[in-house]
């Protein structure tokens, strides 16, 4: 034992060393940078009404990414939840356009939503098809869907004055002075995290993405598990859908494809806050900022949409290579013997 | 004699010399000032424990890592080995202890891999097969298809081709590391067969095993590593208590592996029934085995490949669809989860796939399983507590580092194996399945690791033991089943059990009666007790 | 690509039991296309008209290219689709490299220049993912970026309009033919046998396909695996330059966000591949088959008066009944 107990050093914490914790500062950093950059370049930028509609613009994509989060953490990704969110966001607009009272509109909305996670999770948990072609596939189902309900994709328009107020404030109310889509975002956020990071269920979800099979023989519910996932992010971008269609007063078809990409970018721009790439909540919600801060500055300083997708793959790619690159030369200079393996544990087919 | 004395066999000038190698990893010193010698046509044994420096050192040799200091002389001149392909060039070839095998590649493919898949860069699929065909019977005696997938071969198998393709480049040195973890004896003597081949060509052999008796049937000095350094050298050949002599220099210590003094087998209750199986049949594997282990007993089982005993591991916790009926404790198992429910453990023999969390912390690891004792209302995890559960079962395992912070990944194989026992320990599991338990553990955590098993057993839990590693099965199992073919064709009583009979039975002489069958088969593979 | 020739039958292998799918599981891939072919061509004439099965393989072309392309990155970057490779640029590039030709075209350049422009811009983009990939990032996200960039770069050139691709050379792309064939389908035809014998039956591909496997594997044999990765990718983007351009010519103008459309089409016939191979890896004769059949289905359904968007939800469900089937059969072969 006197081996192991000499390269472990037992009972010593190793210090952390500030090479080992850059890699996972950069997208903080970037954040900061972005800030500063467009505070300067911009004087409208750093006030706290422009912060408060930034935060209110980036509501959808925050809930949208906690729910991907969620699959991305259980060992999948989740292609779909745009279109959750868009049959979400039609079925409520249709309700609401149909006279019915709010509250079902809601309801009804978040069916449809729930019933694409459901889709999801039976395709992938019960046929067991890859979590990316399977939603792929919902991706495009779930798109004709869409088209075939509204009769080749009309967008669905709310006369803003017959709309009920109940069904209004989801997407134009306030709370205490924060809009209510903020708090939304917040308080869902809040909870996924806890639910990931503090509670049985989060643990078991982490341990069945990363080592399905050690998960299986502990004796987790390995196919229950996986599903919730995809119920619970589908869900989540249910109500993005609600408070989508509530704040446009309108459906417009394919709208939810938009947040797709920005989510997965978002989760993992997160990744790199964590040691081991885990995602989290925390991480995924500084990805956001890093995408709605950019889209929101380039805005008041004048510059078009057009260039908007380059400075978020640009920003995309900084923070990633920048993480690789530091956490590289770290590795080079400590790297751990190879019996000691953080390595991601080996696929089987 | 086991002083680090410098050349055992100095009349000819070595082959390869390593000498004053350092290497550090951050501030952990791994190797200091280590020198290595392999003369032509000499089989020379490299022995350590875990965390010894044995892999390190085999990865500078092989250009994975580059030394901090120190020379590389091979063949008479000094080189620069900087990657695998300098290596390989310079004709030294080294089967790692990780297989390093492209699954969907057909076997023959992978057979030439990055070397001659064909000619001009055109490949020709039957050229190819033809040549493997005859490559593989000429170098490892190996039988297979060679259009399959290496996915679709057994661990095993494919060990031996990836034996045979570094056999098969013309080595000027071949390193072996941990080469027989997966093989079964009958492997193991068609491996030591090749080996002898090459040493009579004049080809030097370093052979890197945790398995000492095997090192004592083909190897003729052994260099022992402790802490990074150099520990001795020792010639097997010289004394009767050379392999004693080889673990104290190991580890520094004597150390008792299992308890001589019990002879007997323990008295389980009779009445009792832990595990039944009935008729259990998976197809391809097993066939129709019926068994039962009663509380306060350890059941082995061992095979050769093909045998199903890799199988039956797996199908019995649930893990695998079967036929027949397994129950534990009269609770039938259907699924992994039923059989956790049942109280029942399962340790898996691939450790960092389906054992060890190795992204989580030792106290995530442990508390997997016990969780429920550690969540409280709404389902959030008591952190206090689980700690508290965790701490109860490091010190218990000696788990090292004694942190429950540390994050497994980077633990010693052994003590990554300890955590994984502690989970089920934590969750007061009463029937433990272990499945090559102390495969790739040091000597030290292996000795700990069958005394918690013995501990457990004696306090009314019951095990089943599948292992290839035949000291282990005789000196932990109170019955020991013996697969050929799918089929259980012998069960033997502690006492009555040696390595050469429960060889002898498991390769098939068992089939013609017991009484001529210890003598035939284990006569080249001769084991025995350390 | 398929592999169950001559083996020498020793006694071992007689005696071993077979193991792994067999052959005949490759088949009932292409059996199942046939079927859903003829089942076409019996419920609509129009179908077999030569004029028609022209249009199904230019259709086919533009797909099939890009899809060679995305099949090389996937099969030496390993098919899990988190963490193996992935090019999600292609459409993305594709749209991109049509709309460089046709502004440069449009500003006089000669066609050579303009295709050439073109080309090099993809080069660009596959550069920038491999440089990425090879320096460790996932190629999920890198590809993320560089759709991202390459489709608002299409914004920017081409200023969110229509960019029509005039000249003789481009007209001759859309409507002239060679030996017979319309010249986009001689295109992919060359492009199939240069990429398929290249992966298939070369050191190149087994190389490909062991990096794909196990990198670690592929290194200890002495194979560089960033160069077969990089490679991978700059393939990748030449070929979706390729498609890009044929594509524009056949609508005889750069559409902006076509590159969006047309990438799903790809990714598709990329996996769908992996059900005609009994190894169950992506092969570039499977990605013809499956561009083929996708076309051959759209173009099928349109001459059937189905609405167009009936033929989305179809297409999703087909891909699902054919995942599904590898899925259970991957099941099978494992455990």
């Amino acid at each position: 034992m006197t081996a192991t107990a000499t390269r472990n050093r037992p009972g010593l914490r190793p210090a952390p060393r500030a090479a080992d914790i850059l890699p996972r500062l950069i997208a903080p950093l970037v954040l900061a940078a972005i800030m500063l950059a467009f505070s300067v370049l911009t004087p409208t930028f750093l006030t706290g009404d422009n912060l408060l509609a930034v935060l209110n613009q980036t509501a959808i994509l925050a809930l949208v990414a906690a729910g991907m989060t969620v699959v991305v953490r259980s060992g999948g990704i989740d292609l779909s939840v745009g279109v959750a969110l868009d049959l979400a966001a039609l079925a409520a607009a249709a309700a609401i356009a149909e006279r019915y009272v709010p509250w079902v509109a809601v309801v009804v909305g978040l069916a449809f939503g729930l019933a694409v996670g459901l889709v999801n999770a039976f395709l992938i948990v019960v046929l067991r098809i890859p979590p990316f072609l399977a939603t792929l596939s919902v991706w495009f189902i779930g798109t004709s869907v869409q088209q075939l309900l509204t009769g080749g994709g009309a967008p669905i328009y709310l006369v803003r004055s017959q709309v009920p107020e109940g069904f209004a404030l989801w997407g134009n109310g306030y709370l205490l002075g924060v809009p209510f889509p903020v708090v939304a975002a917040v308080l869902v956020a809040g909870v996924v995290y806890l639910a990931l990071d503090g509670t049985r269920w989060g643990r078991e979800l982490t341990v069945t993405g990363e080592q399905p099979g050690a998960s299986r023989i502990s004796g987790k519910r390995v196919g229950a598990l996986g599903a919730s996932a995809y119920v619970l992010a589908a869900g989540v971008a249910a109500l993005a859908g609600v408070v989508l269609a509530s704040r446009t007063y309108a459906f417009i078809p394919a709208s939810g494809q938009l947040y797709v990409m920005d989510a997965i970018g978002a989760v993992f721009i997160g990744a790199t806050l964590s040691k081991y790439g885990r995602v989290s909540v925390p991480g995924t919600m500084v990805g956001v900022l890093i995408f709605a801060l950019l889209a929101n500055g380039m805005n008041l300083a004048g510059l078009s949409f057009f260039w908007q997708g380059l400075a978020r793959g640009l920003a995309l790619l900084l923070v990633l290579l920048l993480g690789v690159v530091l956490a590289r030369q770290r590795t080079s200079r400590v790297r751990p013997p190879a019996t000691a393996t953080t390595a991601v544990p080996a696929r089987k087919g | 004699m086991s002083s680090a004395s410098d050349t055992p066999g100095a009349a000819s000038a070595p082959l390869l010399s390593m000498r004053g190698i350092n290497k550090a990893f951050g501030a952990a010193q791994v190797l200091t000032d280590v020198h290595f010698e392999v003369h032509a046509g000499e089989v020379r044994g490299l022995v350590g424990e875990n965390g010894a420096g044995k892999s390190t050192l085999i990865k500078i040799l092989t250009g994975l890592y580059q030394a901090d200091s120190g020379t590389i002389e091979f063949g008479g001149a000094k080189v620069s080995i900087t990657s695998p392909a300098d290596a390989e060039r310079l004709g030294i070839h080294v089967i790692h202890q990780d297989r390093h095998l492209a699954g969907r590649l057909t076997v023959a493919e992978q057979l030439y891999l990055g070397r001659s898949e064909g000619r001009y860069g055109w490949v020709s699929r039957r050229q190819l097969n033809r040549r493997a065909a005859a490559d593989l019977e000429r170098t490892v005696g190996l039988r297979v298809a060679p259009d399959l997938l290496v996915d679709e071969l057994t661990v095993a198998e494919q060990q031996l081709v990836q034996i045979a393709r570094a056999v098969l480049a013309g080595p000027k040195l071949l390193v072996l590391d941990e080469p027989t973890a997966p093989l079964a004896s009958a492997e193991v003597a068609q491996l030591f067969a090749t080996i002898r081949t090459l040493q009579a060509a004049g080809v030097p052999v370093v052979y890197i095993s945790h398995y000492l008796q095997e090192l004592r049937q083909i190897s003729g000095t052994v260099t022992v590593l402790r802490n990074g350094a150099n520990a001795g050298e020792v010639d097997l050949a010289g004394r009767d208590d050379a392999l004693e002599q080889v673990v104290e220099l190991m580890v520094g210590r004597e150390v008792e592996e299992f308890d001589r003094t019990r002879t007997a087998a323990r008295t389980p209750d009779p009445a009792g029934e832990a595990l039944s199986v009935m008729s259990l049949t998976v197809p391809g594997a097993l066939r129709d085995v019926s068994f039962t282990v009663r509380p306060g007993e350890v059941v082995g089982v061992t095979g050769l490949v093909g045998s199903g005993v890799d199988e039956l591991a797996d199908a019995v916790t649930g893990n695998r669809r079967h036929g027949g009926r397994v129950s534990l404790g009269g609770r039938p198992v259907r699924s992994p989860r039923a059989f956790v429910k049942a109280s029942g453990a399962y340790v898996p023999a691939d450790r960092r796939r389906d054992g060890a969390l190795v992204r989580n912390t030792i106290q995530e690891n442990i508390s997997l399983v016990a969780l429920d004792k550690v969540t409280a209302w709404g389902g959030l995890i008591r952190r206090r507590a689980e700690k508290a559960l965790a701490q109860a079962q490091i010190s218990r395992l000696d788990i090292r580092p004694a942190r429950p912070q540390a994050v497994v990944g980077q633990l010693s194989g052994g003590n990554q194996q300890k955590t994984v026992l502690a989970r089920w320990l934590a969750a007061e599991s009463k029937f433990l399945v272990l499945d090559q338990p102390t495969s790739g553990v040091d000597v030290g955590s292996r000795a700990q690791i069958y005394a918690r098993i013995n501990d457990l057993v004696d306090a009314g839990a019951a095990a089943l033991l599948v292992t290839v590693d035949l000291e282990e099965l005789v000196g932990l199992a109170d019955r020991i089943l013996v697969f050929f073919r799918g089929e259980i064709v012998a069960e033997l009583r502690r006492g009555e059990a040696t390595t050469d009979r429960i060889l002898a039975l498991a390769s098939g002489a068992g089939q013609a009666g017991y009484a001529d069958a210890s003598g035939s088969a284990g006569a080249d593979t001769e084991l025995e007790f350390a | 690509m398929s592999t169950a020739a001559a083996t020498p039958q020793t006694g071992a292998a007689q005696r071993a039991p077979r193991r792994g799918a067999p052959a005949w599981l490759s088949w009932a891939g292409y059996a199942t296309v046939l079927a859903v072919v003829l089942a076409l061509a019996a419920s609509s004439p129009n179908f077999l008209v030569p004029a028609n099965l022209a249009a199904v393989l230019n259709q086919a072309a533009v797909y099939a290219i890009a899809g060679f392309g995305l099949a090389v990155v996937i099969v030496t970057g390993g098919d899990d689709v988190v963490d193996g490779g992935i090019d999600l640029s292609v459409g993305a590039v594709a749209g991109l490299a049509g709309t460089v030709a046709a502004v440069a075209s449009q500003a006089g350049l000669p066609p050579v220049a303009s295709i050439a422009g073109a080309l090099a811009v993809a080069a660009a983009a596959g550069t920038v993912n491999g440089a990425a990939v090879v320096l460790g990032l996932r190629p999920l996200l890198t590809t993320l970026a560089t759709m991202g960039i390459a489709g608002s770069l299409t914004l920017v050139i081409s200023n969110n309009v229509k960019v029509p691709f005039t000249g003789a050379a481009f007209e001759w792309l859309r409507d002239g033919s060679l030996a017979g064939l319309p010249v986009a389908v001689v295109v992919m035809l060359v492009l199939f046998a240069v990429v398929g014998l290249g992966l298939g039956s070369t050191s190149w591909g087994v190389r490909s396909y062991a990096v794909g496997q196990n990198p670690t594997a592929a290194k200890v044999a002495g194979i560089n695996p960033r160069k077969y990765i990089f490679n991978s990718y700059l393939i990748s983007a030449l070929l979706a330059g390729i498609a890009g351009l044929l594509l524009s010519a056949r609508l005889s103008a750069a559409v902006p966000g076509v590159g969006n459309q047309i990438l799903l089409d790809i990714i598709l016939v990329a996996f769908m591949s992996v059900v005609f191979s009994r190894r169950l890896v992506v092969t570039i004769t499977g990605t013809l088959v499956a561009a083929l059949f996708i076309a051959a289905l759209t173009n099928g359904f349109t001459l059937l008066g189905v609405a167009s968007q009936w033929v989305g939800a179809a297409k999703g469900v087909l891909i699902l009944v054919v995942l599904a089937v590898v899925a259970i059969r991957g099941r099978s072969d494992a455990k």
